[in-house]
């Protein structure tokens, strides 16, 4: 059944563009139809996982790989469960007529359904591979998402900055996923133990997977993604930029807590990171004045603080990440979900110039006042137990942390984010209409982003109306669900928050089995934190201190813009110094290596061998004794040395290319000179043959081609000159370092033995029966090689003839069709290899 | 002799299909002339069968790797034929049927270029099956000589000569270094037999020669699979060969290659010094180096292009780095997830299909230009634009391909980098896998632009004279190996396991090599004389 409800949201994936092609617009209501049954399935099953009963589903997939579709909802995959169907279907049905008006809403809702079943495919896997194939696929559904009004530079450019940030967080991920699964043993996670932080590969793990979590969770220094993905729809922003797919993170890293949670490393880098991001996070809220951007930087430091209580963990700092993940998840997709709304019917991002929107859409401006009072964290809202926790959390800590520190800082970050609740919520629905604010489209500095989410819709201009009941439904359901969970927490929430906060605490096998009537005391109730305490007045401070920011919004920025400039070194900017980073490399690259000149290649090629033999060779001490009995040498030996020498430096002063072949003839017959000097006849005619046939060769194929063109500088020249004398000599030094190996018995020795019986040689041992060693060699020995020397003779032949008869000035084999360019380089040495204004010839095929 | 004859079935099959062929290509009558490719076929499919049911041989060092090998190449060489068919001929059989031209058999090129597909498979195979230095250089040649021909002759154009002969003059460049570097292994250890090669390592140990050998060695078989420092041709050949001949070249000589690679990195072995669990130092850090920078190089360098066949050419080198990170893993405990062999063995053939379908997108697309002879293939990035919506095979083949090949999860290109990640993790090559990680995330830049220009783009209108190809076996071709992608994904457990037997790896312990070089009369100068092979 946990495969049922995934295959059923990918199933109507699927569909979405047939559907939309049958059924118009309307198609969506019928796909919502897909979630709404996955909720009901896990709503259902909620009580028996609360009791402790986890619902397994296995089935063998990639054995070998260590792979399998192991599925299990445990307390806080359930957590999960509920909330991608449940907001998935107030999402899927908004987002049925906010995209009416797109060509492509079929595929929208493919990308959608797809991204909700990868989601969900995410927090029931047991398996990490199988994890990490959910991640990566909620990454891509996000990407294709975000990157769904394609016409938009800033669309795209957002959609793959998404990408690649959390592609590459993903990729850490998978490293550090199989670290772990190395560390532990398994690859199933709920089989895992608690793994000491003195494995060697701990470390390791825990970095790895940390920047696999903070890249998609939008912790600092990766939170900058998150604000441009905004670009996307506002259907997409309320479901995968606040409420799902960016707590993938958090949820891993609640879901290893039982795991790896048992190090001071684990606390202090999470509560380090995640309270710098919540409270970073929430002064860049406070800097916005857009609707859609504050609201992106307040999940920012929501996920600051989420990340931060797990790292302070215990009983009230692993309910408190609970509880406020749960009502962050509402309140922030509600809050949204009526962004869009207002964008939709008025035609404007900012806050300053709206206003006055609660007469014209009351039931929109109800649900606005519930969620914001969440985010702000007012009683009696789900949003003020969960911050009450967190400060109860936070000045109980027992971390490496100081509390005092942890207090403060959620204190002054909570104000920041009352007043970011005021800014989205209180100005435009309540707040004064500035007289001079026209509409979107007159404000020239604005229009670019305004295009965002009307940009398909073509309305003129007039007052704005109430969204269509499917629209506010959700927002409004979400809202008071965040009210009724604070007023009655005995059922619904109680059980949801409270077996996920335990599963975070004791879910590893290893662990002693804790009894879930742990939290039994411990009240989510909001009337039981209404009584006098350090927590209450923090959050009684943070609202009053937020209403005066709110109030003085307008010195306020006024001052923070002082400090823009820090904005300019951030993250981002690391971000874009790496791309172009890459994109500089690559030109380089492109323009000084790879720009298809031979001669460039070459000495690339022959300097990087020289370089790793030589590093090789100064690794294992040099290259031992060379061989230095160089007084033996006769004369001739040194006559035809000298030749060899002499005619390689010919080679290199000739224009001609015929002279050129023509000489080089002369090294191969100096060589097999020394062959005939060396007692090796048989290799030494081999020789002579091969020699001459490659100057027959040669000279049919070259003989059209033009003289040597001089392309090179002096400069060049004597670099060459040096290159090719450095490999020259090391490749002598090898060879006398390797004649100097004498453990090696010489071949001729087993020649001798085995030609003809002597005396006293042992019976039974095969014999060539032949006195004379050459042709024994020839016929015997080596008659396999005799056979293949002729054959090529014989090919070889067959070539020259074809050659001949197909000499170019008969008839042309190929019509040039046109001159030679190599795309993206630039060819100033083209001419070289093809011949000036020459008709193009068969080299290659001689 | 003979049991060295029971092995080689396969490749003698192939070549007497590569003779077959190279008659009927000259034959007067169209007919025999058609037939080229269908014996082709015929040959590939027995030696494929012949080879995966052979009794194991070859080398000693990874005696279950030879079976494997030839299933895999006759497997992805099958389709490849499919994708080359039809390749060289066109305009000149065009205009024989036309009556334009008579047969001339001195100009027909059809038989020749079926012959050389099956002399370098024959080569290929011969890769798989070598244990001895000789074998392996002449198995090596066999497999890229032909290549060199079938680049020049693949389209009529210019660029493909000039591709011809780059590809010719450093091929022989490669061939002589990786050949020097052979001599110097048989000077280091007086053997060119792999198995008393790695007997003679393990009783003594490297000495300074052999280590340049290896290392001279690896260089030049760099050019095969285009590692750096020789992957300079990759782009140009590639780019000038006809598609059909580049998803040849990318797969063909690659496999050669890491054959190759493999059967002499296994002479000192992954189990090499006292404490008997890694490569040689200096070897590892030769390999390290190179595999790190081929990555990189090749991941750089196709951000900038737009010739779907360089951003193609440049992946492949890419790929080429990721692979060498399995061969600096090794076997390991010889399990799937921690066989660095196994895991090189199973990216060969996710890399086969998936790259085969990317090249097929290029082969099966074509600009018509009116009444020329030869159509251009559509080549550069923007023909792709809109092609999920204009021509939706096409573009979800090229979709699906370039996903897989980026290694997008749960697609084919996932599963065989995984196993590249657990090996080299459980070798404690962290750094190394950390590159490949971050190398992975830069290669989804130029892959994504393929995705988006075929799935999210609107139609260029430039694009009226794209079309399909008329070859209709191409467009099969194409098909085939996006449904193997995907058939592969949810069954790929069975090629899990045969790569894993695959990647066997039987090393000797110092005494059983010592006991080795005895018997083989190689214990010292003065031993008694060897017996006759």
């Amino acid at each position: 059944m946990i495969i049922g409800s995934i295959a059923i949201i990918a199933l109507a994936a699927l569909l979405a563009p047939w559907l939309h092609r049958w059924l118009g617009w309307r198609a969506g209501y019928v796909l919502a139809l897909a979630p709404a049954a996955g909720f009901v399935y896990y709503a259902r099953e909620l009580m028996g996982v609360a009791e402790g009963r986890a619902l397994v589903s296995t089935l063998e997939w990639l054995p070998e790989l260590g792979v399998s579709l192991g599925f299990r909802v445990d307390g806080l995959s359930m957590l999960f469960c509920l909330l991608i169907t449940g907001i998935g279907t107030f999402v899927l049905m908004y987002a049925t007529p906010y995209m009416k008006d797109y060509a492509l809403r079929g595929r929208f809702f493919s990308y959608l359904l797809g991204f909700m079943g990868s989601m969900l495919g995410l927090v029931v896997a047991d398996n990490v591979i199988l994890l990490f194939i959910f991640w990566e696929l909620t990454s891509i559904t996000s990407y294709l998402l975000i990157g769904f009004d394609h016409d938009r530079l800033a669309a795209r450019k957002a959609a793959l900055q998404a990408l690649l940030t959390t592609g590459l967080g993903g990729l850490a991920l998978l490293a550090g996923l199989i670290l772990l699964a190395t560390a532990a043993g398994t690859y199933e996670i709920s089989r895992m133990g608690p793994i000491s932080g003195d494995h060697p590969l701990y470390v390791g793990a825990l970095v790895c997977i940390l920047a696999g979590c903070f890249t998609k969770s939008a912790q600092f220094p990766f939170h900058y993604w998150l604000p441009n993905a905004m670009e996307a729809p506002s259907p997409v922003s309320a479901f995968l930029h606040s409420s799902t797919m960016v707590k993938a993170g958090v949820f891993l890293l609640a879901k290893l807590n039982p795991i790896m949670g048992e190090t001071a490393l684990w606390d202090t880098l999470l509560v380090g990171f995640g309270g710098f991001t919540m409270l970073f996070a929430a002064y860049l809220a406070t800097r916005k004045t857009e609707l859609k951007p504050v609201l992106a930087y307040s999940t920012v430091s929501s996920l600051g603080i989420i990340t931060m209580l797990i790292g302070v963990g215990g009983t009230y700092g692993t309910l408190a990440a609970m509880g406020y993940l749960f009502a962050h998840a509402l309140f922030k997709a509600a809050l949204f979900l009526i962004a869009g709304i207002v964008v939709h019917a008025t035609h404007e991002k900012n806050t300053e110039k709206l206003g006055g929107l609660a007469r014209a859409m009351p039931f929109t401006a109800l649900a606005a006042v519930v969620a914001g009072l969440s985010l702000a964290g007012a009683p009696p809202m789900l949003g003020f137990v969960g911050k009450e926790l967190l400060l109860k959390a936070g000045l109980g800590s027992a971390n490496a942390i100081p509390a005092i520190a942890i207090a403060s800082v959620t204190g002054v970050a909570a104000a920041l984010t009352v007043m970011a609740a005021f800014v989205v919520v209180w100005k435009p629905f309540f707040g004064r209409k500035p007289e001079h604010a026209g509409h979107a489209h007159d404000d020239a500095a604005n229009n670019d982003d305004a295009s965002n989410d009307h940009g398909h819709h073509g309305h003129g201009d007039h007052a704005p109306h109430e969204a269509p009941f499917t629209m506010w439904i959700g927002p409004i359901t979400l809202g008071v669900l965040t009210i009724l969970g604070a007023l009655l927490p005995v059922y619904f929430v109680d059980a949801v928050v409270k077996s996920a906060a335990h599963d975070v605490l004791h879910n590893a096998a290893a662990i002693e089995p804790v009894a879930r009537t742990v939290y039994e005391g411990t009240s989510l109730a909001a009337f039981d934190m209404l009584y006098i305490s350090t927590p209450l007045l923090i959050s009684l401070g943070a609202l009053a201190v937020g209403l005066v920011l709110y109030v003085l919004r307008k010195p306020y920025r006024a001052t923070t813009e002082l400090l823009a400039p820090i904005d300019r070194v951030g993250p981002l900017r690391m971000y874009h110094w790496a791309l172009d980073g890459v994109v500089a490399l690559a030109k380089r690259q492109t323009r000084f290596l790879q720009n298809g000149s031979l001669p460039i290649y070459l000495r690339f090629v022959v300097t990087a061998m020289l370089v790793l033999v030589g590093v090789a060779l100064l690794r294992t001490g040099g290259l031992g004794t060379l061989r230095n009995d160089l007084d033996d040498l006769g004369i001739v030996e040194g006559i035809l040395v000298l030749m060899m020498i002499a005619a390689a430096y010919a080679t290199t002063r000739q224009r001609s290319r015929l002279a050129t072949i023509a000489i080089l003839g002369i090294v191969g017959y100096a060589v097999a000179l020394i062959f005939v000097l060396f007692g090796a006849p048989d290799v030494s005619m081999t020789q002579f043959a091969v020699e001459t046939l490659t100057v027959v060769l040669f000279v049919l194929v070259v003989y059209h081609l033009p003289r040597f063109a001089l392309f090179s500088n002096r400069a060049t020249r004597l670099m060459d000159a040096l290159i090719a004398s450095v490999a020259g000599l090391a490749v002598g030094a090898l060879v006398l370092a390797s004649s100097a190996e004498t453990s090696i018995a010489p071949i001729s020795w087993y020649f001798n033995e085995h030609a003809y019986p002597a005396e006293g040689d042992p019976a039974g041992r095969h014999y060539a029966y032949g006195r004379n060693l050459v042709n024994v060699i020839l016929v015997d020995f080596r008659s396999m090689d005799t056979l293949g020397e002729i054959t090529v003779l014989g090919i070889a032949a067959i070539g020259v003839f074809t050659l001949l008869r197909l000499r170019p000035d008969r008839e042309p084999f190929a019509e040039p069709t046109g001159a030679a360019t190599f795309g993206a380089d630039e060819p100033d040495h083209k001419r070289a290899s093809q011949g000036e204004g020459e008709r193009p010839h068969r080299e290659g095929s001689a | 002799m003979s049991e060295k004859l029971a092995i080689l079935w396969p490749e003698i099959i192939l070549f007497l299909g590569t003779c077959v062929v190279m008659i009927l290509g000259l034959s007067p009558r169209i007919e025999a002339r058609k037939a080229c490719a269908a014996v082709a076929a015929i040959a590939i499919v027995l030696a494929g069968i012949v080879g995966s049911l052979a009794p194991s041989g070859g080398s000693a060092l990874l005696p279950e790797l030879m079976n494997y090998s030839k299933g895999l190449i006759a497997i992805i060489g099958l389709l490849l034929l499919l994708l080359a068919t039809g390749t060289v001929d066109r305009a000149e059989e065009r205009a024989i049927a036309a009556g334009q031209r008579t047969f001339d058999p001195l100009r027909a090129t059809r038989g020749e270029f079926y012959a050389f597909f099956l002399f370098s498979l024959t080569g290929l195979m011969l890769c798989a099956s070598a244990d001895d230095l000789i074998w392996l250089f002449l198995a090596l040649e066999l497999t890229s000589l032909p290549t060199y021909v079938m680049v020049a002759i693949s389209t009529r154009g210019t660029r493909s000569q000039e591709a011809g002969v780059k590809y010719f003059f450093l091929g022989a460049l490669g061939a002589a270094i990786f050949l020097y570097g052979f001599a110097l292994l048989y000077g280091g250890t007086g053997t060119t037999n792999l198995t008393e090669m790695h007997a003679y390592f393990a009783a003594n140990g490297l000495n300074p020669i052999a280590t340049a050998g290896l290392v001279i060695s690896i260089v030049g078989i760099g050019f095969k699979i285009a590692a750096v420092p020789m992957h300079f041709y990759t782009a140009d050949v590639y780019q000038g060969a006809a598609a059909s001949v580049s998803a040849f070249l990318a797969f063909v000589p690659k496999t050669a290659g890491f054959l190759a690679i493999l059967a002499i990195v296994a002479a000192p072995g992954w189990a090499y010094g006292t404490s008997g669990e890694s490569l040689p130092p200096e070897l590892r850090v030769t390999l390290w180096v190179i595999a790190a920078l081929t990555m990189t190089v090749g991941n750089t360098l196709a951000l900038m292009q737009t010739s779907i066949k360089r951003i193609l050419a440049y992946s492949s080198i890419a790929h080429t780095g990721y692979m060498l990170v399995g061969v600096i893993a090794g076997p390991g405990d010889g399990s799937f997830t921690q066989n660095g062999v196994a895991a090189v063995l199973f990216y060969l053939l996710t890399y086969g299909v998936l790259n085969l379908g990317a090249f097929a997108i290029v082969a099966c697309l074509e600009h018509d230009r009116g009444d020329t002879t030869e159509p251009d293939e559509a080549d550069h990035i923007d023909d792709l634009k809109g092609l999920c919506r204009t021509k939706p095979v096409m573009g979800w083949v090229i979709v699906i391909s370039s996903l897989g090949l980026l290694g997008l999860p749960p697609l084919l290109g996932f599963f065989g980098k995984v196993p590249l990640f657990t090996s080299g993790i459980a070798a404690g090559e962290i750094a190394l896998v950390l590159v490949l990680a971050i190398n992975s995330a830069i290669a989804a830049f130029y892959y994504l632009r393929l995705v988006n220009a075929a799935l999210l783009s609107d139609p260029d209108p430039k694009g009226e004279t794209l079309r399909e190809t008329p070859l209709p076996l191409r467009r099969v071709a194409a098909v085939v190996a996006t449904g193997g992608v995907i058939v592969l994904t949810i069954a790929a457990g069975g090629l899990m396991t045969a790569a894993e037997q695959a990647g066997t790896y039987a090393p000797m312990t110092h005494d059983e090599a010592e006991r080795y070089l005895e018997a083989a009369g190689r214990a010292s100068q003065a031993a008694e004389l060897p017996e006759a092979p």
